[in-house]
């Protein structure tokens, strides 16, 4: 009994010291936000005025302003300095634009150019976490200026308030549907930097290597493309029309089958079977080889003139990652993918990790799937200069 | 359960047990003719007989024969699993996914692809793992059902913890997966039968005919009737309430796991099928609703997979999953029972 009145006593005792804490903590707190407030006001104002002032009098062009992909307009002082990227294709185009300098914080899933792997062994440039998975702390410790994400990726647009409230901008690409859009983020970024030169000078080395690719294609030949981002196993996913693979397609001179589809489709056997494509093209998502070709062989996907004709090819890696950034490798994945489709015009392609499964077989359930490398030679990589 | 266990009439037993079948078998042949190419009915019957047709025509209707096998499969199953679900816990709103059996297939998969990443392009193997997780979390739930007393009451509260337990991990686990994948997690939760073909048949057959087999083998239907008037009441009529309570939980785990194993999760005809069979008959006796809903069951998912092809060829979005179109689908024929039976 003792005991037990003992033990009510304390836990009356602490509920009341955590209330106490608790009503505390909000008044205290509440009157100093109040505070930080009225100090933050007072000193905008007097900091534009001067600043309108400089800017008429000394520098024309000290203030930048650029609009985002979701259409706000952010305006910029100076340029960042201390920039995170949330994307691999963002960082591809920062660093094609010459500002390795100023990032600070990459995607784990950002490797391109290596010299952004050598920067983060060297620790210099941070991981702030996957694609997908951003963390919003590492970012905010890495205290950057500015911080570029997609506007095509949810936990990126996630991030924007928080990262608004703490007084970091946030400046989203767009989620590209052809080279155009590609090229209004490259402009877009080169305008925040002052580097809007080199991005004309990558822009035009982009649409070079576009045209030389376009004008070889053959007029009267379209092969019949399907895509699949994954394994058949994890679901038909496709690209439709309106995504940057679709455009690919259409440039390289193939017809997508799951064009008249929007976003990422999932399709079923029927369909692929009834458009019969030419050419199958699989993301392996990092999967063995060997294992996906055999499951390949044993999907109706063996029906299919591509496989019959040894025409489903592999992409991984760097391939792959080619194929679906929406970046400064523009040029290099038409040409990737012209090779694909037209082998005997197209030099085959230079990037590892495009393989060739299924060689004039094609019974249903007992698929003799051979794998082809069909070319191991790694392609000269593009320097980038500024 | 609102219902009284009336005195079985057997002529309108058989004759709902035809109308449903005849309805299923119509639903069958239309699901064989729609799908991206359009094939008339009665070339799919003369294509299926042996007679002529071209070589894409009979691929193509090999698979849909397989989809269309793999939805009457899982809406039988699911629906079974359900009245048994219901019929043990007394529960009107409980359903097959109660025991935590998705939750655990889910982490153990993903347990699976985080160790090696190569079982997702390896189906056979996927469906097994998941099978094992399903039964795994069937364990589980009625460990700790049976050490806490083994009532009903703790059954369903150890499958609650355990569900809760391994959705949050596998959800975790899922969230490492993508990073590895580059891929969004969610496709492994939305189920479908776009993706079944005839090999994946097998593991939805046998289960679904062992389980139905020993469900009548063992008597449980009749078993599950002194259920309605509670466990004391059951036990009293010398039924071994215990036994009957895991038999019955066992076969409905093997029935979800096996469904959510091969297609993923189908939401709502387990919840559903059940209610719709005892409304069609106006009975709660299990003997009669375990076949009709089977029936039910299975017409309910062959028509959300009918209209999930249907929407494919209008929509630009691709493939819906069919856990969303079956509740679409069942619902407002749901809601019209429900006023029906609340009129009379």
């Amino acid at each position: 009994m003792v005991a037990r009145n003992v033990a009510l006593t304390l836990v009356v005792a602490l509920m009341m010291l955590a209330a106490g804490f608790g009503v505390g903590t909000y008044l205290a707190g509440g009157t100093a936000t109040t505070a930080i407030i009225t100090e933050i006001k007072t000193t905008t104002v007097v900091f534009t005025e001067r600043l309108t002032e400089l800017t008429t009098v000394v520098m024309p062009e000290a203030r930048i302003s650029v609009v985002d992909a979701l259409g706000r307009e952010i305006t910029f002082d100076k340029p960042p300095t201390r920039v995170v990227s949330l994307a691999p294709s963002i960082t591809e185009m920062l660093f094609a634009l010459g500002l390795q300098d100023r990032v600070v914080g990459v995607t784990s899933h950002c490797n391109y150019p290596p010299e952004v792997q050598q920067l983060v062994s060297k620790g210099e440039i941070a991981i702030i976490g996957g694609f997908w998975t951003p963390d919003l702390e590492k970012i905010v410790s890495l205290k950057p200026d500015l911080v570029i994400g997609s506007a095509g990726t949810l936990p990126h647009l996630k991030l924007k308030e928080s990262l608004e409230q703490v007084g970091i901008k946030v400046f989203y690409t767009r989620a590209a549907s052809d080279k155009y859009d590609v090229y209004s983020d490259i402009r877009a970024l080169a305008k925040i930097f002052r580097v809007e030169r080199v991005a004309e000078e990558l822009i035009n080395r982009i649409e070079a290597d576009i045209k030389s690719v376009e004008t070889s294609i053959p007029k009267d030949e379209k092969p019949k493309v399907l895509v699949l981002l994954g394994p058949p196993a994890w679901g038909l996913y496709s690209a439709g029309g309106n995504t940057f693979m679709g455009w690919l397609i259409r440039t390289a001179g193939g017809v997508n089958i799951a064009d008249k589809f929007t976003g990422w489709p999932v399709l079923d056997y029927d369909f692929i079977l009834l458009h019969d494509p030419d050419v199958i093209i699989i993301s392996a998502m990092g999967l063995n080889y060997t294992t996906l070709s055999k499951e390949i062989g044993e999907t109706p996907l063996a029906l299919t003139k591509a496989f019959k004709n040894g025409k489903v090819y592999l992409v991984d890696q760097e391939a792959n990652d080619i194929l679906v950034r929406p970046g400064p490798r523009l040029g290099l994945a038409v040409r990737m993918l012209a090779s694909i489709l037209f082998p005997d015009i197209f030099e085959p392609p230079k990037t590892p990790v495009v393989y060739r499964v299924g060689e004039g077989t094609g019974s249903f359930s007992s698929a003799g799937t051979t794998i082809r490398l069909s070319t191991v030679e790694i392609l000269p990589r593009i320097v980038f200069t500024t | 359960m609102a219902y009284q266990i009336a005195r079985i009439s057997k002529t309108k037993f058989l004759l709902l047990v035809l109308a449903l079948s005849s309805l299923l078998l119509l639903l069958a042949v239309v699901s064989l003719s729609v799908g991206s190419s359009m094939i008339p009915p009665f070339q799919a019957l003369y294509c299926l007989a042996r007679a002529e047709c071209s070589e894409t025509t009979r691929l193509i209707l090999g698979l849909r024969v397989a989809r269309t096998t793999a939805s009457i499969l899982v809406g039988c199953m699911l629906a079974v699993a359900g009245v048994l679900i219901q019929g043990i816990t007394r529960n009107p709103l409980a359903d097959p996914f109660i025991l935590g059996i998705s939750s655990t297939a889910l982490a153990i998969l993903s347990v699976a692809l985080l160790v090696d990443v190569n079982i997702l392009a390896q189906r056979q193997l996927a469906i097994s793992i998941a099978l094992g997780g399903a039964l795994l979390g069937f364990f589980m739930t009625t460990s700790i059902g049976v050490l806490s007393g083994g009532t009903v009451l703790s059954l369903v509260l150890s499958g609650i913890a355990v569900s809760a337990l391994f959705s949050g991990v596998s959800h975790v686990l899922l969230y490492m997966l993508q990073d590895r994948l580059r891929h969004p997690y969610v496709n492994l939760l939305m189920g479908s039968t776009s993706g079944t073909l005839g090999r994946d048949i097998p593991y939805l057959a046998v289960p679904a005919v062992l389980s139905l087999l020993a469900l009548y083998a063992l008597g449980i239907p009749k078993a599950l009737n002194a259920y309605l008037f509670g466990e004391h009441h059951a036990s009293q009529l010398g039924y071994r309430v215990k036994l009957t309570t895991i038999t019955s939980a066992f076969i409905a785990s093997l029935l979800t796991g096996a469904s959510v194993a091969v297609v993923g999760i189908v939401g709502f005809i387990g919840l559903a099928g059940p209610h719709i069979s005892r409304m069609l008959y106006g009975t709660s006796d299990h003997r009669v609703t375990v076949v009709l809903s089977a029936l039910s069951g299975s017409a309910l998912a062959v028509s959300a997979d009918i209209v999930a092809r249907l929407i494919t060829l209008f929509s630009t979005r691709g493939e819906l999953p069919l856990g969303v179109v079956t509740s679409i689908i069942g619902a407002p024929f749901l809601a019209y029972l429900v006023i029906r039976g609340g009129r009379s």
